[in-house]
């Protein structure tokens, strides 16, 4: 009996290593690719012409989409930044989508609004009754769309679509913090490339970093550990596992924190889906899913340069429930969109990308914590022996930190956002600290999420306490939107 | 299970793969320092007589010796001076950095492997723009790196000789091809002295390359592009060389495009043809394009929303068509929109002379 036992905790502590090992050198893969593609074109970028696109007579005007519910401290600072971006000509769209604070007043007074009854055509469909249409007596290029909430952020952003005027259409949280020059850089793929239907933005965690009239003045390491870590994970997954997965055609996911597309291809797809919990990754996926069943020659980009700064969760509930929330968006994308798996009409997306998604994105945590208990259990029982269980530990761990000190590394020889000796040790050793309990309550709230996706519950949003910004620190706490916080 | 052995061999490898990458990281980190620190000391120096020179028009003013770090600092310097300057001030530093060899050394590096550091002496080579660096820098197009040819059209660009514009066409029809976004902001430079050059490009036979001949025609073409455009907007094979004329013909702004651009809306056409023909009707703004105008506001989203506009900026009797439609019922086609168009235009009257650039 303790010899099947021994064979199969073997088998399966065998395969789990395997997994991970399998796991992280895709993911170093990936990370070598997008270090090559972002040291290059970190050397060349003075000369390709960056200030280019804001002399362009031919660039493309961009709607600026924003949707926002009841979030009545940052709404006027937010327009005015979005309206103050460098781009030559931009429209910004203000959703209120149901506020129930004085999101719309706030807005109304500082923009002097007028109502006026704009045509808005059914390009794609909206749930809720869009109220009213405001535009400012001054000459602001703001337009604000009052509508009934529905509590889907995809609904706003669809009501946004419909009110837009311009062939690009740039979708932006309220609360994210944009550089200047944001638009001209991601405006940038659309004017050298006639086949770029949509463009992601690097998202960076603003935390404890210098925020003066909404820009970013420098960037920190946050002082607590879990904003701290999340850095270091979204240098890994968004800044370099994106640029990689971009390089190979093959990007599933543009945040909705800031992510441009092509007006025309996403009212073909038919907008946002309204159910969807990952609306993001659910319209990415549909556009692949369209235009290469009508084999359609397309790119899609993703702008390494970090252009977009969002305050990250603080406390472990709140991230706990955003990261459920992602998990459960992940296994509905997948299951909508289960046909294209492994079918070869959809190239790349099909074959790579999504079992990718599958495999080791969704059923990650499920085998790392198994993993990791089986291992554990196993040392406890003498069914494994010490070196093995050391083996298990650096395949699982030594790997995992080797992949985030690389992201690191290549952040510092390239863009160096965080100028500070301190910046860097922080970061070095979130890279490390991360090992050891954040990464498994990360796979626990995965799991959970997974669970709730096959059960189709609906996510809860809860309150997220925003801490602010140094030296602009607002205190107030302030609900989470109800629209879900940007990946 | 596992031997001690390997995995001795892989706890090491890995440790010291991590101590390397951590080395490595610490000592980036450190030339940055160093080396930003060099680079402002060099730039505190060099920029003061730069600008000497340029404002001074004054080509005698004493430089240090230009080697190694300093020179690359001079590079950048000097070219960001020529992108602002003009006249004597820049012909005195194009002077300075001639007799100092810079112009020829530039040249030379366009001969070397580094991709770099072409790009670099690209960028100046197009910002001092003498006709000698031509021919180096269309030899540049047919690099096999995109990037670099990128460059080397900039910099054409940047010479602002006209004489450069047929190659910039052909070079987006080529196998090693530059995008239409990059020849264009190339050849936009170049300006009006560039509409004969552009008027011949129209008949091209790459299509990409009549539509962006078309659309720079709209820019700086002039009332002579106006035939040519117009036989472009009727008789192009291509609906997108025709619907990039049908804009040109809006910007140019003459009633005598009229007829056509009319003749372009018709429901037999593509629809993106239609909607920016109607557009380009609007910045016309002949009153003989209303009866047509009024039609259309009956048409399709996009279509209609630009005939509304077009409408009010046909004069008085576009303005009524308008307000009679805004006072019909909300369902007689057309309705919403002119009522659209005519709040928009109490707000901010300068509003409806600004279509949708949809």
């Amino acid at each position: 009996m303790k010899e099947v036992s021994i064979a199969v905790e073997s088998g399966f502590d065998w395969f789990v290593v395997g997994y991970f090992l399998v796991l992280s050198t895709m993911y170093l893969a990936l990370i070598l690719l997008a270090s090559r593609e972002l040291l290059r074109y970190f050397r060349r970028r003075p000369f390709i012409g960056h200030d280019e696109v804001f002399d362009h007579p031919l660039a493309p005007p961009i709607s600026v989409i924003m949707p926002a519910h009841n979030e009545e401290v940052f709404i006027v600072d937010a327009a005015r930044a979005m309206l103050g971006l460098h781009y030559p000509e931009l429209e910004v769209i203000v959703v209120d989508d149901g506020s129930t604070d004085a999101t719309f007043e706030r807005l109304q007074h500082a923009f002097d609004l007028v109502q006026v009854p704009l045509v808005m055509p059914p390009l794609v469909p909206t749930l809720g009754d869009v109220h009213s249409t405001h535009l400012p007596r001054g000459h602001e290029p703001l337009v604000v769309v009052r509508k009934e909430s529905v509590g889907s952020k995809a609904d706003a952003l669809n009501a946004g679509i419909r009110a837009a005027h311009y062939p690009l259409l740039c979708m932006v949280d309220a609360d994210a913090i944009l550089d200047p020059d944001a638009l001209l850089l991601m405006a940038r793929p659309f004017v050298e490339d006639p086949h770029m239907v949509a463009a992601g933005g690097s998202i960076r965690a603003v935390n404890d970093s210098t925020v003066y009239r909404g820009q970013l003045i420098e960037a920190r390491i946050p002082r607590r550990w879990l904003p701290r870590i999340q850095v270091v994970e979204y240098l890994r997954a968004f800044l370099l596992g994106r640029t990689g997965w971009a390089k190979l055609g093959c990007l599933l996911v543009i945040s909705g924190a800031f992510g441009v597309f092509r007006r025309d291809v996403v009212i073909e797809v038919g907008g946002y889906d309204a159910d969807a919990i990952g609306e993001d990754a659910d319209l990415v996926a549909r556009i692949h899913r369209l235009l290469l069943r009508q084999r359609r020659r397309y790119s899609m980009a993703f702008v390494s340069e970090p252009v977009c700064w969002t305050e990250v969760p603080e406390t472990r509930e709140v991230l706990g429930r955003q990261r459920g929330r992602w998990s459960q968006g992940l296994f509905q994308v997948l299951w909508t969109y289960r046909g294209m798996i492994f079918n070869p009409r959809y190239g790349r997306i099909g074959l790579v990308v999504l079992p990718y998604f599958l495999l080791f994105e969704l059923l990650g945590p499920v085998v790392e914590l198994l993993g990791l208990l089986s291992v554990t259990v196993g040392l406890a029982l003498g069914l494994i022996n010490v070196p093995f269980a050391v083996l298990f530990f650096l395949v699982a761990f030594g790997y995992g930190i080797l992949l985030s000190w690389i992201s690191i590394a290549i952040e510092e020889f390239s863009y160096h956002r965080y100028p500070q000796w301190r910046d860097l040790a922080w970061a070095v050793a979130a890279a490390v600290v991360e090992n050891v309990g954040y990464r498994q309550l990360h796979d626990w709230w995965r799991i959970k999420g997974i669970w709730h996706g096959a059960r189709r519950r609906q996510p809860v949003w809860g309150v997220m306490h925003r801490v602010g910004f140094t030296p602009e620190r607002t205190p107030e706490a302030k609900p989470e939107p109800v629209t879900p916080p940007s990946r | 299970m596992a031997g001690g052995l390997p995995l001795l061999v892989i706890g090491v490898a890995l440790g010291v793969v991590l101590l390397c990458l951590a080395a490595a990281t610490v000592g980036r980190k450190l030339t940055r320092t160093v080396g930003e620190r060099r680079e402002a000391r060099f730039t505190d120096e060099l920029r003061p007589l730069l600008t000497r020179i340029t404002i001074d028009e004054d080509p005698d003013v004493p430089l240090p010796q230009l080697r190694g770090r300093r020179r690359e600092v001079f590079e950048v310097l000097a070219t960001a001076h020529l992108a602002k300057v003009r006249g004597a001030g820049r012909e005195a530093l194009i002077k300075v950095a001639t007799s100092r060899g810079e112009v020829h050394a530039a040249e030379r590096r366009l001969r070397r492997p580094g991709v770099v550091g072409r790009m670099a002496a690209i960028a100046f080579l197009g910002r001092v723009g003498t006709t000698e660096s031509r021919p180096a820098l269309e030899r540049l197009l047919r690099s096999h790196d995109p990037e670099l040819r990128a460059a080397a059209v900039r910099a054409l660009g940047q010479t602002g000789d006209p004489a450069v514009i047929p190659v910039l066409l052909d070079v987006m029809a080529a196998g090693r091809s530059v995008p239409f976004g990059v020849v264009a902001m190339s050849i936009v430079r170049i300006g009006p002295a560039g509409s004969t050059a552009l008027r011949r490009g129209l008949l091209h036979d790459d299509p990409q390359a009549r539509s962006l001949s078309a659309e720079l025609l709209g820019l700086h073409g002039g009332i002579e592009a106006l035939e040519p455009l117009i036989r472009c907007l009727l008789d192009d094979r291509e609906a997108e060389v025709r619907i990039r004329a049908a804009r040109a013909l809006g910007r140019l702004g003459s009633f005598r495009a009229v007829p056509a651009l009319i003749q372009s809306t018709a429901e037999d056409q593509p629809a993106p043809l239609r909607a920016v023909a109607t557009r380009a009707l609007g910045e016309v703004g002949d009153p003989s394009a209303v009866d047509t105008l009024t039609e259309l506001i009956g048409d399709r989203h996009l279509v209609a929303g630009n005939a509304a506009r077009a409408l009010f900026s046909c004069g008085l009797r576009g303005r009524d068509v308008l307000e009679r439609l805004a006072g019909a019922e909300p369902d007689e086609p057309g309705s919403p929109y002119a009522r659209e168009t005519l709040a928009r235009a109490a707000l901010d009257q300068r509003w409806a002379s600004t279509p949708s650039a949809s």
